[in-house]
């Protein structure tokens, strides 16, 4: 039944596969620090996977190393746009944690260059991490060397205009708490209600750090815009991994 | 791979999705498990675990702070929804998860953010200080962990770019419930980080140590990179570190901060202060002046004021320079500035660039910002339109949007951060357009917002 169930997926994974190619909606996966891309067995918290929509049929699994530094994770991020975002595919990216900075410091710096109809995150670290000026990162994350240059000085520093973006970005977080994250210490040290890894400055893309409750409140960047909800969902960092997939699968989060 | 042939083109893209189907079919066999396995796995890890931090200090024996329900919990409870509210796993709740009760879809969001280009907008002081103060340092006091008179401390600098012989100012502020607590600096040091491209030297490697002064109720350092770092021919991060002890610390507490310093002589381009401005397609265009020596991808940014001060737009360009003399057009959005009601004659004030090189490490290379500012000769008469931004891939993005919507596919917006995104101008039309006070979605408005509630026992 195994080789059965084998033949009948590969069929007609190869005539979505062939039509793909004719009209496709492209989505785009950007993982988070410490790992490569995002179904990457060995990244932590839930277990990474691609959407289940009806309207996508082509899904690419960025390679993004963001063990080093976020320059070229930047760039391994523009290498895949240009490859899949700039033909006449629509390209939909859906980026966690620090693959949100990543993303939309692409965005920033390079413009109206590829074909991306939004941008979707889960608990993203557009405005950086208190953790990693205090060390907390490289810890939680394996001591990869990015995890020091994940902060909200370095994510917030000059130049890259986060309200230059060219596509509407739309975040989605969690506000529970991170047993995974020293039995629950973080929370102490980020503002607001965290996921016990970002704070809501950082994951709802406030212009200004400080304690935030929740994603409805104060100034966000310009086309930076809180999805589904106003709160985060009652879940930490590493469990929220899927969330903005959860959203689009169930409508509603 | 752009010279195979379409049908290898096919039997790869088919070949890999076949692989993918397979790993999808064996990841949903045995995916409840695994999740299952997987967190109990994290809890018993972190739990169970001694490890050493950074500065080689014991992992602290922490007793969770005290934290109340999580936002989705309270809501979840006293809007009847259980604690397993919002998790997802409810997506025909109605109940809604914002005070208005209202979402905007993907079409609106879409229709509001194009009203203006993506590169220039309203300039908003409250919204846009990192525009503004662009080359600030963007610090918050933090706490000291574990510490149990609730101690916090700020470590910061006076910029980020730190430009060829400028010094860099690093000051420490430490406080116990918003009361200064003096400080002592135990040592403080500098080093350079450059983990790509060419190597620095064993010299440029060493860090050099800083002296703290007290400065009233702070402690403060001024080195100049360019005196302590020598023959460094290369834009490098400056890690500057500082570990201190006060009255009642347990052990002594590690700051740290980062800073671009690019080295004299290292512009990658500098602006020639020649200027220009016309008016063109409805809105103010300045022409700067960029000799640019180092050819490359270039990004350039700009704010733009009335002669009153008033903050008008905000502009980015980006492009790639050749070597040589250009100049590179920065346009003001007509209908940014004429929402901003202000009159002419309109300034160009904090314009700055750098080049982009990802193949570098850092990948920005600052230019000297233009410390003057430009008046330009421009005004309304030249023919500045109050006409909304027409984006030339409207008709096509609007038609794959909608199809999506249909989908249900598009990520519906809160009201409150909808019009909490616009501009004050654009913000009252938003407002009218769905029959709300325009005032209940300022900034200060919306810092007020309170979520439900957790519901009193036994009610």
């Amino acid at each position: 039944m195994m080789t059965r169930l084998t033949i009948l997926l590969g069929a007609v994974v190869v005539l979505l596969g062939v039509a793909g190619e004719a009209s496709a909606q492209t989505m785009v996966y950007v993982n988070g620090l410490g790992s490569t891309h995002w179904l990457d067995g060995s990244s932590k918290g839930s277990t990474p996977r691609n959407a289940n929509l009806s309207w996508i049929n082509q899904h690419v699994d960025a390679w993004v190393d963001q063990r080093s530094d976020q320059a070229a994770a930047v760039n391994d991020l523009k290498n895949t746009l240009d490859q899949h975002c700039m033909g006449t595919n629509w390209c939909y990216l859906m980026a966690y944690s620090n693959g949100g900075a990543v993303t939309t410091e692409a965005l920033s710096v390079y413009g109206n260059r590829w074909k991306i109809a939004w941008v979707f995150t889960t608990a993203g670290n557009q405005g950086g991490s208190e953790l990693a000026n205090l060390g907390w990162m490289s810890e939680l994350f394996g001591g990869c060397d990015l995890a020091d240059e994940v902060s909200p000085s370095v994510h917030r520093r000059p130049g890259f205009n986060h309200n230059a973006v060219p596509v509407s970005v739309y975040n989605v977080g969690g506000d529970g708490w991170c047993w995974g994250c020293g039995a629950g210490a973080t929370h102490a040290l980020l503002p607001g209600n965290d996921d016990g890894v970002v704070a809501p400055h950082s994951t709802w893309s406030y212009t200004s750090t400080g304690g935030y409750d929740h994603g409805c409140q104060s100034t966000q960047w310009s086309n930076h815009l809180t999805a589904y909800r106003c709160e985060g969902v009652g879940e930490d960092h590493f469990k929220v991994k899927t969330q903005h997939v959860q959203c689009l699968e169930n409508g509603g989060c | 791979m752009s010279d195979a042939s379409p049908s290898r083109r096919r039997l790869g893209i088919a070949a890999a999705v076949l692989v993918g189907g397979v790993a999808l079919w064996w990841v949903l066999s045995g995916s409840e498990g695994a999740a299952e396995e997987e967190v109990v796995e994290d809890v018993a890890l972190d739990e169970g675990r001694r490890a050493r931090r950074f500065d080689g200090r014991d992992w602290r024996d922490v007793e969770p702070p005290p934290r109340g329900p999580s936002s989705a919990e309270r809501a979840g409870r006293s809007l009847g929804g259980g604690t397993g509210a919002g998790s997802g796993d409810d997506p025909a709740s109605p109940t809604p998860r914002h005070p208005s009760g209202v979402t905007v879809g993907a079409r609106d969001v879409y229709r509001a953010m194009t009203t203006y280009p993506p590169d220039s907008r309203p300039l908003e002081p409250y919204r846009h200080h990192d525009l503004i103060d662009w080359n600030q340092q963007q610090s918050s006091s933090l706490p000291v962990e574990g510490d149990p008179l609730g101690t916090t401390y700020l470590f910061t600098a006076d910029a980020y770019w730190v430009l060829g012989e400028t010094p860099l100012t690093c000051w420490l502020q430490v406080s116990q419930e918003d009361e200064p607590v003096e400080a002592e600096v135990l040592q403080a040091w500098a080093r350079l980080d450059a983990r790509r491209g060419e190597e620095l030297t064993t010299a440029q490697r060493e860090p050099i140590l800083l002296e703290f002064q007290r400065d009233g109720d702070r402690n403060l350092t001024t080195f100049v990179p360019a005196e302590r770092f020598a023959d460094v021919r290369r834009p490098v991060n400056v890690l500057v570190y500082v570990e201190f002890t006060y009255d009642g610390a347990r052990t002594p507490v590690r700051a740290a901060l980062q800073a671009l310093w690019n080295p004299p002589g290292q512009e990658p381009a500098r602006f020639t202060g020649e200027f220009r401005d016309a008016v063109e397609g409805g809105s103010l265009v300045v022409y700067v002046g960029v000799e640019v020596t180092e050819p490359g991808f270039y990004n350039l940014d700009a704010n733009l004021w009335s002669d009153a001060g008033e903050p008008v737009a905000w502009t980015k360009w980006r492009g790639d320079l050749e070597a040589g003399v250009h100049e590179a057009p920065l346009r003001f959005f007509g209908k940014a500035i004429t929402d901003s009601g202000t009159s002419p004659p309109w300034r160009i004030e904090q314009l700055r660039g750098f080049r982009y090189a990802a193949e570098r490490y850092p990948a920005v290379q600052p230019m000297d910002p233009w410390d003057g500012s430009y008046t330009c000769g421009a005004t309304l008469e030249d023919g500045i339109s109050e006409e909304e931004w027409q984006d030339p891939m409207e008709a096509e993005r609007l038609a794959e949007l909608e199809r999506v919507e249909a989908a249900g596919g598009n990520p519906p917006v809160p009201l409150e951060s909808f019009l909490g995104n616009l501009p004050p101008a654009q913000r009252a039309r938003e407002a009218e357009r769905y029959g709300v006070d325009p005032n209940d979605f300022t900034a200060e408005a919306l810092a007020e917002i309170e979520l439900p509630q957790e519901a009193p026992e036994g009610i």
